[in-house]
This record gives structure tokens, sequence and C-alpha cells, in this order.
């Protein structure tokens, strides 16, 4: 096996993780916030003794609502203030009544607004707006579309380079050892016991490079983690690693590799 | 055993090696085939064991018509012809132990018989204090008795073997020569191909004599 050229699929298969973790993050990012969550900004003069009913005429208005949740304009101060961390200082001395209430309404399924029902809530005489993270939704959501197909891209430039290596390595092995490959047709050697060795030396191969790209992608996860978290402004915590699931397919699609670039090459050069 | 109707080679279409060679060997023989370099002994012998293929006529062996074989019957038919190359073909990134295991790996046998038979065959052929050693490592005589070795460990139902003796000492042609005789002894068709007269008429077997491709 050739070690080199392991580390040339390795490096390809850590630049396409890259690209599907950013994928797979940004994809539950817009599973799990901007399109499920919506909040109801009161108007200030609206009752609180009230709030039961407009709880009900909201539900009536919006399909799928899983938890709907009324939050105080002192509660919303005192959340505003735990998410601007040391500098809730600034917050110090204001009223709470510089914020309005809201409901936090959580649906089931993905949001789908139409313009008709946004209206229909906002007419709603205790609604001062409204505010479902559609930009932000869009936003994420074009950056995870341009993640994704880049990804695509990088997919098919890695099988062509994970053939042509792992081909490559075969077709030198098989070359190396041709006086062997020779002697054992000459002893009766079947052509599967000659060439199952060769199948099996791509499949680790493949193997062997997806292994190392994902530990090494591991790595880099977690010092993005813990390093380069504290650095941004907004938190990274919710980052997740590839799913288990991806690291088995990934592990099949290259070990599939592997043995299609054996068989591409003991036909080619065995002449079987 | 074997048996050659009208058999002719020619490599390049032009040159014909061995001319209209008509034979039977029977079943336990022990022949030696001989004539002066050149004539078509070894390439008589590919023929045997399908290394080369015939460009005119038919070659029985053990009753099959190996003209009519399908490519992969081709292995099972020499795991039951042991050969001696001239070139001994030993794999040299393998021990001699695993030169000798070799042809009965290729049968898929249990590791453990795989290490019984060999230890046997290298005592056999005095090659105990070798088994660990690459054949490049070996003397030329050494390297001929792996070749022979591995040749008689599946205890063949023939036997072809290209100058065996050729780089041996007298002591060491004797061990081997007794060998081939119990191989012989024990069912196995043996066929020489060598230009040792002194051992030609000290052993008295069958002699197919080549001159210029054809028997005469």
């Amino acid at each position: 096996m050739n070690l080199f050229l392991m580390f040339i699929i390795a490096a390809s298969l850590i630049i396409l993780n890259l690209f599907l973790l950013i994928s797979y993050n940004l994809n539950i990012f817009l599973e799990n916030h901007s399109s499920r969550d919506m909040i109801i900004y009161l108007e200030v003069l609206a009752e609180s003794k009230d709030i039961k009913t407009y709880q009900d005429k909201v539900k009536k208005l919006l399909p799928d609502i899983q938890t709907i949740k009324y939050v105080t304009n002192k509660e919303a101060l005192k959340s505003f203030k735990k998410e601007l961390g040391k500098n809730g200082d600034l917050l110090e001395g204001l009223d709470a009544n510089i914020l309005p209430s809201y409901f936090k309404v959580r649906f089931s399924k993905r949001l789908k607004l139409s313009k008709t029902l946004v209206k229909s809530i906002t007419d709603l005489f205790f609604v001062d707006s409204l505010s479902y993270g559609k930009k932000t939704y869009n936003k994420i959501k074009k950056i995870r579309d341009v993640s994704t197909s880049l990804s695509y891209y990088i997919l098919i430039f890695i099988i062509i380079i994970t053939i042509f290596t792992i081909y490559t390595t075969i077709k030198l092995t098989i070359y190396s050892r041709k006086e062997e490959i020779e002697t054992l047709e000459l002893v009766g050697a079947t052509q599967e016991f000659i060439i199952f060795p060769f199948y099996i030396e791509g499949v680790l191969q493949g193997i062997i490079s997806s292994s190392l790209a994902l530990f090494i992608l591991y790595i880099i996860y977690s010092f993005s983690l813990s390093n380069i978290a504290e650095l941004l402004p907004i938190g990274i915590s919710g980052f997740q690693f590839l799913p288990i699931s991806y690291i088995f397919i990934n592990l099949f699609v290259t070990s599939f590799l592997g043995l299609l670039s054996s068989h591409i090459s003991v036909v080619k050069f065995l002449k079987i | 055993m074997i048996q050659l109707f009208h058999v002719y080679k020619s490599y390049d279409g032009k040159n014909v090696v061995l001319k209209d060679v008509n034979m039977i060997i029977d079943k336990g023989e022990f022949v030696f085939l001989t004539g002066a370099s050149g004539a078509g002994k070894s390439t008589l012998l590919k023929l045997l064991f399908l290394e080369e293929m015939p460009t005119k006529g038919q070659i029985l062996i053990k009753n099959k018509n190996i003209s009519r074989l399908k490519h992969n019957s081709i292995p099972y038919l020499r795991r039951n012809i042991g050969v001696v190359f001239q070139d001994f073909k030993l794999i040299n990134s393998k021990t001699v132990f695993e030169n000798i295991a070799i042809a009965l790996e290729i049968l898929n046998l249990p590791k453990k018989i795989i290490k019984t038979r060999v230890n046997s065959m290298l005592k056999a052929v005095s090659l105990e204090h070798r088994k660990d050693y690459f054949p490049l490592n070996l003397s030329g005589g050494e390297q001929q008795r792996v070749a022979i070795a591995r040749a008689l460990i599946n205890s063949p139902a023939i036997l072809l073997a290209d100058e065996p003796t050729g780089n041996l000492d007298p002591v060491i042609t004797l061990e081997i020569m007794t060998l081939f005789e119990k191989a012989n002894n024990n069912g196995t068709t043996v066929i020489i191909a060598t230009h040792d007269d002194s051992m030609i008429k000290k052993y008295k077997k069958r002699v197919l004599n080549i001159k210029d491709g054809r028997l005469i």
C-alpha cells in the first residue's frame, strides 16, 4: 500500500467532509430554529389579564402549533441581559416597559406562512408585529445550498481522484508482483485466489483513507469548538460532528470505490 | 495418462519447434526425455502443463483434451501436475517455507496441515535449516531443491522436471532421484527432461529422445 497516495485521498476527503459538515449543521440550524419559531410582539397596552383569550385567538389562526409561551416584558429584559453577557450592565436602570411582552410560538412543522395569514395575525388588535426569522432563514438557506452544491462538485472530483489513485497503486502492485502472479498461475492457483488480495488492498485503501480523513476532521472540529467558539460573537456550541450514519456511508462509499478501482486495474493488467 | 497425437508447436509461425510428435505415457511410468539443448524438450514439457498450447495436434492428459479445456479449468488440471522449472520460478519475496506452502494454500488446506506437510517435505529435501531463508540467500542447488519440494508437496498425478539435477552435486542428485522414485512408486507418473547421460544409464528407465523437434 502506498501511504503517500492514501494521504492524497484522505486530504481530498477532508475537504469534502468539511463542506458536508457545514451543510449538515446549517441544516440542523434551519430545522431547529428559524423556520419553526415565531415571535408575536404584543401591543404595549395589551392587558395581561386577557392573555389567555389572546392565546386562543392566535391558536385558532395558526396551524400546527406545538407550544405557545407568553413572555412578559420583565422576562424579556432579563433574557436580553443574559444574551448580552458581560455587557448586560448597559441595561441597568432601564424600565422593563421599553420591551414589549410577546408570545413565543413553536410549530411542529416547518413554517410556510402565506401573506394572508401573516396579515390576519398582524391585524389582531393586540398584536404589534411578527418576527419569524424569514430573512435569517433565507440567508442561512442560501449558505447551506452553496455549501451543498460545492460538496457535490467536490464529490465528483473525489471520486475521480480516489479511483485514479487506487487504480495506480494496484497497477504498481501488479507490476511488482508479476513474477509471483505468473508462478501462482503455473502451480494451479485459480484467478479468484490471485486477484482476491488486490481487491482486499483496494478496499483497505479506501477504508483507511476515509478513516484518516474523518479522524483529522474530528480533531479540527474539536479544536474549533474549544478554541474558536470563544472568539465568535455567536455561539457555535450546538455545532455537531457528522452523524454515525454518514460516517458509515462514507466508509461504504470509499471501500466501494476501492473495490471498483482494483477491479478496473485487475481486469486491465491481469487480463482476466 | 498422457497422449500426444501429431503435435506441432511453433512460436512465430515460421520456425517449428516440435514436429509431428506422437507419444503415449502410461499411468505410473518413469520416463526420461532427452535430447540436445534446443531440441524441444522444454517446449514439450510446457505443452504438458499448459504454459503453451500446441499449434496443431491433440494432447490428452488424464483423458482430457487440453485444447478443449475451458480457461477457468486450467488451474484444476495444473494441480495434478507438479513442475520443477528449469529457472525454478521461486517467489523471491517469500521464504522457503512459504514458497513450498503455496502449492497447498491454493488448495485451501488448513494451516495446521500445511505446516506439518511442508516441514516433512523440508526434511525430505534436507532444507529444514533453511526454512526461513529467502530464495536469493540460497545456493543454486538449494533453490532447485525448494522447487522440487514445491512440485512434490501435493503428491501430484504427474511430475514434470526440466533438468532437475543440473545444479546438484552427486550426493544431492541421489537424494532427489530417490524422492522422484519414491513418488513414482506411490503412483506418480514422472517425466524428467535431461541431457545427463550418466543418469539415464544409471536409472534404466524408458527414454524418449527428441532431435530437431521430432521424437525418434
